[in-house]
């Protein structure tokens, strides 16, 4: 892609939401995994196919998507803990995709992730203390009293001393995320990637996990990038909501506006897919199926992605994939029935 | 046992039943005395959250409690036809193998481990119902796979009924699976998490695929299940389980409407609407008691904001209305008759 | 008692060698403590698991008659030279023609004035040669356990570099993929398809004469070798042959190592706990010390014992075959290999060495076993709770 032209979409984005400053600015994000055969290559998945979007500094933005949509490997891509095939990440205004090295390891520090798997994201072998104190090892913090350090984390994410030199596997799934929690906290980071953290603990449990993030968020004036399928949950954190199909962003814009006025097909459909929990409205609203099953990501379909599933679907669908255009202040969509 | 009441047939009825586990940790108390009825034509929900015994209490209505489990005490009565009571814990294993997929078919939540990688579907279709006596040959079976592929609207059945697992998507799968439970035309069917593993949208139009059969095959729907959202959406009746035991029965309405037990209040506070903008998730302090040492008396005291000392006796069901039980000492007052 | 012995008598259900377990590490442990203030409290958790471990160890009885075998043999192999009534090389036939293929229990007597009084400085008066003789007259128990000694010095140097080089291998290969573990597996490939002792025969045969112009030429080395296996100076010559048994089985043994750890380091590497250490920005070394190598070291540890038993009989097959070790240095195998003519009449030149190379065997695979049930988390549950106290 040209400077120019890339400066210029940069630009764009900018002003993506009004009244906000970008801390992250994805620009035309692309990650293509190539299949292999048995000698050549046989195609890409497409996994991340064109993304741009910012998000603003100490809030949170949501993004949604099925499996297949692309919303883990953008979080990865952010954190550069898988190379994009093309396109641009910046953080504070700092392009990190050519970084390496020292200045790389220096970015780790500003930005850090939350797995989705409590079970296996801290290492079986190590304690507790072992796990939080690793980062300020490995950056070598100049911390006197690490111990001290380790305690007052623990503390933070509700937990304490007893807990600090035990293994992991005898913690629950709720104790364990804080656990990874504390972990991300040690290098006192502004901007964290939350990788569906309650998806695998039961209800009673994430409600807690999602309030104590929250808290830190306020805390430490925390910017977050919530990825999750669970719209009810994305609702409850996010300031701002990506919705992924496929590879591409289908709509963006502030909760409120996404949940009460979708604009794209596929968000209609999705929020209207969602089991609500509360039978009257459950029983009596009207929903909108989609028919048929995901397409691969290795064929996408011609044009817009969604159009073979669509309700709404035109001729003009299937030939040109239309572009994210803000159809009203802040509120964005791809979709030929608003260009 | 006191009869349900109005406009019930019953056609599974579990008295009393006791569940335990021998583990090499301790005896696992798994299910403590559970009583319900489900009426014939309804969809009744078992709700809980991880280790509530729904599952156990699913696979114990069959005798398919693997060991180190073994039902202890109880009955389980089925009603083939309206007043014909069999006592499944008085079959042998040659009639209970004949009632089990036939009468009373079963749904998981994984269908991928539900299907032999070995075999196509219509190869599972035709086999089971050759199991069953409902066709002659595999050929036949064939035949009738195609037939039974059409009714869980599999797209391209025709084609399908060759595909190996491995070649369809999660939500195929568990068509095919459905299908295959559905293909001896049974009495009963119990889905057990049914849509866990596959996406929300698969999720609508595979619980609109069961509402569908039910209404046309006459079916009695068994759905066990921790989505709140899904209940709201599917069930006529709800039974609330923590930790081996059933804590509150009522029509679904009901149970949204005016929770009675501390534990369905609690875990609906925790439960995220995303139709309403939530400003406050409200999590249950504390964690699911281990069940080798399970707390006295009522087992949900220990998280129980309004604990006393007569919780530490087990408290029995107290009817609050028609059809709504609770299994706890507020309601002493309240409720006429015991159970 | 402390408080964490209290909760572990309500635990545990303790057997004698439990307390000796208890004993040793809460001895290392209190060690510990002093030279760094804290230690305990930090690896309490740790501790605890070695602790349990230990336990479970104790719970299998093979397991533990192959820890008395291994120990027997350590202590013969470290204190022989210093226990053998004779030198390795004390032909006693000069004393007394009598030990000429004396049999187990044969007396012979060293006369006051005699060669052997005077010359070789062994007092008079009457020795029961307890295993008996070979045909030089040389003591077979002293040669057992001078023979110790050499199996006990070729196996730990074997060990302590030919794994090493293939776990390391293993790791960089198996983390890093692409061409390095393309030609790595491919080198493995090459080596793995010689059957192990033909390879192993064939740098005995060759390296001997290489390696004596190194060994001769650095007094160093050659002083180091020769207190290790307790050699007499004048025998420098054929440590080159031991030396080269010693290399030849470094080269021999790093690719099975190397494969084991690559194909272990290939599933571990997925973990997400290691994503995560690359998202704190942990360097690639300390992700394989750090998060891959603990978590695979249980296989690799049932490996090593196994394999130590292995090397003691190919090292001895190897001297029974005529490389390795050469007269008139002890080695089990070359006692075997001398004997073998005398057989059946003196059959105690094969019996006992060859019984004490089993039961060194045996040891290091019992112990391996027990290990491996140890380890390997779907049998250690049931040995934990039988460990532990029911209520």
């Amino acid at each position: 892609m040209s400077k120019p032209a890339e400066e210029l979409e940069r630009l764009k984005l900018k002003s993506m939401f009004p009244g906000e400053t970008p801390l992250v600015e994805v620009v035309r994000l692309k990650k293509y995994f190539p299949l292999r055969g048995l000698i050549f290559i046989k195609g890409y998945v497409k996994a991340v196919d064109d993304v741009s979007f910012i998000i603003p500094r100490g809030k949170t933005v949501g993004l949604v998507g099925e499996s297949g949509s692309g919303k883990t490997t953008v979080g990865r891509l952010i954190l550069r803990l898988v190379e994009p095939t093309s396109g641009k990440i910046y953080y504070d205004g700092v392009d990190i995709t050519t970084l390496s090295g020292g200045s790389l390891k220096q970015f780790r520090r500003r930005a850090q992730i939350i797995f989705q798997d409590p079970y296996m994201s801290l290492n079986p072998r190590m304690t507790v203390f072992d796990i939080i104190s690793e980062p300020v090892k490995v950056h070598g913090l100049k911390i006197g009293d690490i111990q001290g350090y380790v305690l007052n984390l623990l503390y933070q994410v509700g937990l304490n001393e007893t807990h600090m030199f035990r293994y992991p596997h005898e913690f629950s799934g709720g104790q364990r995320q804080r656990i990874a929690i504390a972990r991300a906290l040690a290098l006192n980071p502004e901007f964290m990637v939350l990788d569906e953290p309650t998806s695998m603990l039961d209800v009673s449990v994430q409600a807690q996990i999602l309030n104590l993030l929250k808290e830190l968020q306020g805390k430490y004036n925390l910017t977050y990038l919530f990825i999750s399928h669970d719209l009810g949950v994305v609702r409850y954190m996010s300031d701002y909501i990506a919705v992924m199909y496929l590879g591409k962003i289908v709509e963006v814009g502030r909760s409120d506006d996404v949940f009460e006025k979708p604009l794209h097909p596929y968000t209609k459909a999705l929020l209207s897919a969602i089991p609500i929990p509360d039978p009257e409205i459950a029983r009596s609203r009207s929903r909108i199926t989609i028919k048929g099953e995901p397409p691969s990501p290795i064929n996408p379909p011609k044009g817009c992605r969604f159009n073979p599933r669509c309700p709404f679907s035109m001729s003009r669908c299937s030939l040109e994939e239309p572009p994210l255009v803000e159809v009203e202040k802040g509120h964005w969509t791809s979709c030929w029935l608003y260009s | 046992m006191v009869k349900e009441g109005f406009d019930c047939d019953p056609i599974i009825e579990v008295r009393d039943l006791y569940v335990n586990f021998y583990t090499y940790a301790g005896v696992v108390k798994a299910i403590d005395g559970v009583s319900f009825t489900v009426c014939r034509g309804e969809t009744y929900c078992l709700v809980g959250e991880t280790g509530c015994g729904k599952t156990v209490t699913a696979k114990a209505i069959t005798r398919l409690i693997p060991p180190p489990g073994r039902i202890e005490r109880g009955e389980v009565i089925f009603y083939p036809e309206p007043g014909k009571p069999v006592n499944i814990g008085e079959l042998s294993e040659e009639e209970i193998r004949r009632i089990r997929g036939k009468e009373i078919s079963y749904i998981f939540q994984d269908p991928s481990s539900a299907l032999d990688p070995l075999y196509t579907i219509g190869h599972h279709v035709s086999e089971t119902m050759l199991a069953h006596g409902l066709v002659k040959s595999m050929k036949e079976g064939l035949r009738e796979a195609v037939r039974v592929l059409k009714r869980v609207l599999m797209p391209d059945p025709e084609e399908r009924v060759k595909s190996y697992p491995h070649e369809l998507s999660g939500g195929m799968k568990q068509r095919g699976v459905i299908g295959i439970s559905l293909s001896t035309k049974p009495k009963v069917l119990i889905a057990d998490e049914p849509t866990t593993a596959v996406d929300v949208t698969i999720q609508a139009q595979l619980m609109q695929l069961l509402r569908d059969l039910k209404a046309s095959e006459g079916l009695t729907l068994i759905l066990i299940t921790h989505n709140m959202g899904l209940v709201a959406e599917m069930c006529d009746r709800v039974a609330i389980m923590y930790a081996g035991r059933i804590v509150e029965e009522a029509p679904v309405l009901d149970i949204f409407k005016s929770p009675k037990h501390p534990y369905t209040r609690a875990l609906l506070k925790a439960v995220i609407n995303p139709l309403s903008k939530v400003n406050k998730l409200e999590p249950i302090p504390g964690t699911v008691p281990d069940l080798i040492r399970p707390p006295r008396g009522c087992r949900f005291h220990p998280r129980c904001p309004y604990f006393s000392d007569i919780c530490l006796e087990r408290p029995p069901e107290f009817r609050v209305g028609p059809r709504h039980k609770v299994a706890c000492w507020l309601y002493k007052e309240e409720g006429w008759g015991r159970e | 008692m402390s408080k964490a012995e209290e909760s572990r008598e309500e635990v545990y259900e303790r057997k004698l060698l439990d307390r000796v377990v208890d004993v040793a590490i809460n001895g290392v442990t209190w060690v510990l403590d002093r030279i760094r203030p804290g230690w305990r409290v930090r690896n309490e958790a740790r501790i605890e698991e070695f602790r349990l471990t230990l336990y479970a160890f104790n719970r299998s009885p093979p397991g533990l008659l192959g820890v008395t075998l291994i120990s027997m043999f350590m202590v013969l192999a470290v204190l022989g030279p210093y226990i053998a009534p004779f030198s390795y090389d004390m032909p006693l036939v000069l004393c007394d023609q009598n030990a000429y293929l004396a049999p187990p229990g044969a007396v012979i007597t060293v006369r006051e004035g005699s060669l052997c009084h005077q010359v070789y400085g062994i007092k008079p008066g009457n020795y029961t040669l307890i295993l008996g003789a070979d045909d030089y007259g040389r003591d077979l128990f002293s040669r057992v356990l001078y023979g110790a000694r050499t199996s006990l010095v070729v196996a730990v140097i074997v060990m302590l570099v030919g794994p090493l080089i293939g776990i390391l291998l293993g790791l960089i290969a198996g983390y890093r993929g692409g061409y390095i573990d393309e030609f790595l597996m491919r080198l493995t490939d090459v080596f793995i398809a010689f059957p192990g002792l033909i390879l192993a025969i064939a740098f005995s045969a060759v390296l001997p004469d290489r390696l004596s112009g190194i060994i001769e030429g650095y007094p160093i080395v050659s002083s180091f070798f020769l207190t290790l296996f307790s050699l007499k100076p004048e025998h420098v010559g054929p440590l080159a042959n031991l030396v080269s048994v010693i290399v030849a089985l470094w080269i021999v043994w790093w690719p099975g190592y190397a494969r084991l750890v690559r194909g272990m380091v290939l599933s571990a590497r997925e973990n997400v706990y290691v994503e995560a250490a690359r998202a704190i920005g942990v360097p690639t070394h300390w992700i394989l010390l750090r998060h891959i190598l603990p978590n695979i070291s249980g296989p690799i540890l049932v490996f090593l014992t196994l394999d130590f038993g292995s090397v003691i009989l190919v090292e001895a097959s190897l001297s029974f075959l005529g490389l390795g070790a050469v007269p008139p240095i002890a080695d089990w195998g070359r006692i075997v290999y001398d004997g073998a003519e005398y057989f059946p009449r003196a059959w105690w030149l094969v019996f006992f060495p060859g019984l004490m190379t089993l039961l060194v065997v045996l040891g290091f695979n019992l112990v391996g076993d027990t290990l491996r049930d140890v380890f390997d988390p779907r049998t250690r549950r049931r040995i934990e709770f039988k460990v532990k106290r029911r209520r």
